[in-house]
């Protein structure tokens, strides 16, 4: 139990040191570095040592500064373990507010991602997270004994607004937290190996106490993903295998519209079966939606305040609707108008340096939640943040979701917004189809009550509102946005392509089908943003030199539809074991004596080879089709082969050749551990493939002249290898093959005897100072001298 | 007076492309898009400010060579801090690049960036 630990020091310790199967995943751009508990607690003592050498101790603060990854983790366990108050941030937290709270809190040092640039004038210790493995080399990793902290002792401090006044920096004492994760514990209880995946940002409570410290209890695997776009999460769940998420609802919602109408097992995999929820209100509907499909959707509510819980649904018992039944810990009592007062355990002691602020949240030692809600049967249900609330000229209540649920009950919104305006309500639309704002409003008023009349309405002229972090609408920037100029007026289109195009060139006047681009306003810049929006929404790849200065919009529509398709899913079953074995028989028993009966191979620098552990790439000139067996003879690791998508799998060509070229693409991914890879399905798609590839431990091979030779000659080198070898940190080893060409030529069917040889070259290892001064043909040009010259 | 110029620059010609665009258009452009124009050694770390004087530089380049591509054009910084600009010669055609020179500066809210190339012409 976790009270055995006494600490949550303790705990994180003894956790990381004998969880066997805890580890850390974090995907970026293609590939997913992994490390298990045991390698993380050398890191996070180099890391103390390090801490320490800086003359950074007890009491002492430190920012944490970023998205999450392994590193950040690093930090964070570091900082509780030798008993230093960590102040994690948002990535993107606002300039004005990072000047502020550094003053505030005066931290020490600041861990901070490479992408992120300091106020000017900031005098303090800055560390990129990108660089801290290096970093930490320089610092030897014994055991480092715990500086142990009092109950009381800050564990960190929590940001959660502050960008008018001043900032407001939640106190959470290790007490606090480690009330907060028993009550998770108890409520949750999966003593099973899941693998879990974490996509909220690390530095909110409610992801750092669902999403590593209770993983790294039960020691379940921890995945992190720097992309929130909803297609790389459905194919990062698939691909993993993961078991169970913790979402806000926004992307929930986001994922379900992307499932809409597909098969969700085929999508996701059938062991995707949990999904923990928190930082806004779940919809009843969505909730609903999910578990339809059999994946169970459990919402809690808290608050940072509360170290994220109050109350918690279980696998055990849950309701729809209702956020849970309150944690153990906590103390619940309703005030006078409803609003839920809280106390307990994991409530804050305050807020730092803000003494005001702190007296105002609590009301004789009840901490103020500012939510209005009721209970039932030990159910907490939520009605409305109280901040939210509209207050409207005759002084009567009005809650803004009452209004929403009726809007966007009409046919034709896709989400609405109400908000206070000249203390009428005003509501903000996004529509679909041809329906127009006013319409909408005389439906809604009719079904709403008197005190609710909506006054006025605006579209909102992007296709998604303004959102926090947590999926929650920003309203003051509706507010902000609307005061500030009706200049986005009314623009609802049927077409999606249009509504993209609108959204991204903001053109001012309506977009029509014989539309120039470039009179809407289209340069260089906005051609590659309309381009990147349209791939992300269409799953498409887009050739940007066929959009010019005639091209119109009609012409972009028709663009759409000859693009080329990206949404094609990874095949794991060459990769399963069983497989292997298959193949390998199939290898050692059919296809080596066959070459051997052929062909007699001369190998050369097979010492190069000798001392490689990691997947390696292994580029070489394609001759014949007994390349592959040739190669592999004699490579002991696990292989895939990049092949072309169109010729080998089918893809995109259409009739009687498709059935053939899939059933070649069955065979060849069965003996070959073959896959797609090339510009049919999109460079984005074929880069994500080789990734999972390399991940899953297979080295690659790949022919980049992209055919067979016709004349035994080598022929320019496609563009392909350098996007790989720019992406994928791995090894190259050039490969040229010989005489293969004479024993069975492109067009013959009928091998010849004769003799061949196969030159393995060194290595090459690419460093990122060297990647940073060349092209993408650079590096291809690059290799193909290496393989010319062997 | 024709010979004299002939003499003097054989079959050789120059070429410059110069590009002006906004800072603050790069305040909230999202990485995927970013990667589309650059690498991502050259957007590390890097402020709008920056962003903005590489997009110019590379704008400047195409204008010069309308046959380049983003990804054709790759700018480093020598450690004084003056860019470095290496090209793919493949997209030149017949054309080859005898030396190149790149500017890039910024001031309030703009970017700016100029660059020649002498070319021989094929």
């Amino acid at each position: 139990m976790v009270q055995d630990a006494y600490s949550i020091q303790k705990l994180v310790y003894l956790s990381l040191l004998k969880n066997k199967k805890l580890s850390f995943s974090h995907k970026t751009g293609y590939r997913t570095k992994s490390i298990n508990g045991q390698e993380l607690l050398k890191k996070i003592n180099a890391a103390r040592m390090m801490l320490k050498r800086y003359s950074i101790k007890k009491a002492d603060k430190v920012i944490i500064l970023g998205n999450s990854s392994i590193e950040w983790v690093t930090i964070y366990f570091a900082c509780i373990l030798s008993n230093i108050t960590a102040v994690p941030l948002d990535a993107l937290t606002d300039k004005t507010l990072l000047q502020k709270i550094c003053r505030q809190v005066e931290a020490k040092a600041v861990f901070q991602s490479i992408s992120i640039n300091l106020p000017a004038g900031a005098k303090i210790k800055s560390f990129y997270l990108e660089e801290l493995d290096d970093k930490l080399k320089e610092f030897k990793t014994g055991n480092v004994p715990i500086d142990n902290a009092n109950p009381e002792d800050p564990l960190e401090i929590q940001y959660t607004s502050g960008t008018t006044g001043d900032p407001k920096g939640v106190v959470l004492t290790h007490k606090n937290i480690l009330t907060a994760l028993q009550a998770a514990t108890d409520a949750l209880k999966l003593r099973i190996h899941l693998k879990f995946l974490n996509v909220l940002p690390l530095s909110h409570v409610f992801s750092q106490i669902m999403g590593i410290l209770l993983p790294v209890y039960y020691g379940y695997g921890i995945y992190f993903i720097d992309s929130i776009r909803p297609k790389k999460l459905i194919a990062f769940i698939r691909n993993k295998r993961i078991n169970a998420a913790i979402f806000v609802p926004g992307m929930l919602a986001a994922v379900k519209n992307d499932l809409e109408g597909k098969c969700v097992p085929c999508s996701l995999g059938i062991q995707f079966r949990l999904i923990g929820v928190g930082g806004a209100s779940l919809d009843i509907d969505l909730e609903k939606w999910w578990k339809r499909k059999m994946i169970m959707v459990l919402n809690g509510y808290g608050m940072t305040e509360t170290s994220s819980v109050i109350s918690l649904n279980t696998p055990f018992a849950s309701k729809a609707g209702s956020v849970g039944k309150i944690a153990q810990c906590v103390n619940v009592k309703l005030g006078e108008d409803g609003e839920i007062l809280v106390k307990g355990d994991n409530i804050t002691s305050g807020y730092y340096k803000n003494r005001e602020k702190t007296i105002s949240s609590f009301e004789n030692w009840w901490f103020k939640t500012g939510d209005v809600g009721y209970i039932k049967n030990g159910y907490l249900y939520i009605k409305e943040r109280k901040k939210d609330i509209i207050i409207t000229s005759s002084g009567l209540k009005a809650y803004p979701v009452d209004i929403e649920s009726v809007l966007n009950s009409i046919k034709g919104v896709k989400e609405s917004c109400a908000i206070q305006r000249n203390n009428k309500i005003h509501a903000v639309l996004i529509l679909e189809g041809k329906i127009k704002c006013e319409d909408v409003i005389k439906e809604a008023n009719a079904r709403l009550l008197s005190h609710q009349t909506i006054a006025g309405c605006s579209v909102w002229r992007d296709m998604q509102f303004p959102k926090t972090p947590t999926g929650k609408v920003k309203r003051f920037i509706l507010q902000q946005e609307l005061d500030k100029t009706d200049r986005h007026k009314k623009y609802a289109y049927e077409n999606k392509v249009y509504g993209l195009i609108h959204q991204v060139l903001d053109p001012g006047k309506e977009i029509k089908q014989n539309s120039k681009l470039v009179e809407l306003g289209m340069d260089s810049l906005k051609r590659v943003e309309m381009i990147s929006e349209l791939e992300k929404q269409f799953d498409v790849e887009i050739d940007e030199t066929r959009i010019d200065k005639n091209t119109t919009a009609l012409d972009i529509e028709k663009l759409m539809k000859e693009s080329r398709i990206t949404s094609i899913k990874f095949r794991a079953w060459p990769t399963m074991p069983f497989v292997r074995v298959f193949r390998h028989a199939l290898q050692v028993f059919l296809l080596f004596p066959l070459i051997r009966f052929f062909t007699r191979t001369e190998y050369k620098g097979l010492e190069n080879l000798a001392n490689i552990e990691e997947p390696v790439i292994i580029v070489s000139n394609h001759q014949s089709a007994f390349d592959i067996p040739v190669i592999t003879r004699r490579i002991k690791m696990p292989f895939a082969v990049a092949a072309h998508p169109e010729v080998v799998f089918g893809i995109g060509v259409g009739g009687i050749q498709k059935i053939l070229r899939k059933l070649l693409g069955y065979c060849s991914s069965f003996a070959y551990n073959a896959y797609p890879f090339g510009a049919a399905i999109g460079t984005g798609t074929s880069l994500e493939f080789t990734g999972e590839m390399i991940d899953r431990g297979f080295s690659i091979i790949l022919f980049p002249e992209g055919e067979r030779t016709p004349d035994g000659n080598i022929h320019d080198f496609k563009s392909g290898v350098g996007y790989i070898v720019a992406g994928m940190e791995a090894k190259v080893i050039p490969v040229r093959i010989n005489g293969l060409f004479e024993v069975l030529p492109r067009g013959s069917s009928i091998p010849r005897f004769g003799k061949t040889s196969v030159i393995f070259g060194k290595p090459i290892q690419f460093s990122s100072k060297q990647l940073s001064k060349m092209t993408y043909d650079g590096i291809t040009k690059l290799i193909e001298q290496k393989v010319r010259s062997l | 007076m024709s010979n004299k110029q002939n003499t003097l620059f054989g079959n050789m010609d120059i070429k410059t492309g110069c590009d002006i665009v906004e800072i603050d258009r790069f305040r909230k452009t999202d990485k995927s898009s970013l990667l589309k124009i650059f690498y991502e050694s050259e957007i590390r770390n890097s402020r709008p400010e920056t962003l903005a004087g590489l997009f110019a530089a590379k704008e400047s380049c195409k204008k010069a060579f309308n046959s380049l591509r983003w990804h054709d054009i790759i700018i480093n910084k020598e450690k004084s801090g003056k860019p470095l600009l290496s090209i793919n010669k493949k997209q030149l055609g017949k054309n080859a690049v005898l030396s190149s020179d790149l500017s890039i500066s910024h001031d309030g809210s703009y970017a700016i960036a100029i660059v020649v190339f002498v070319v021989k012409k094929g």
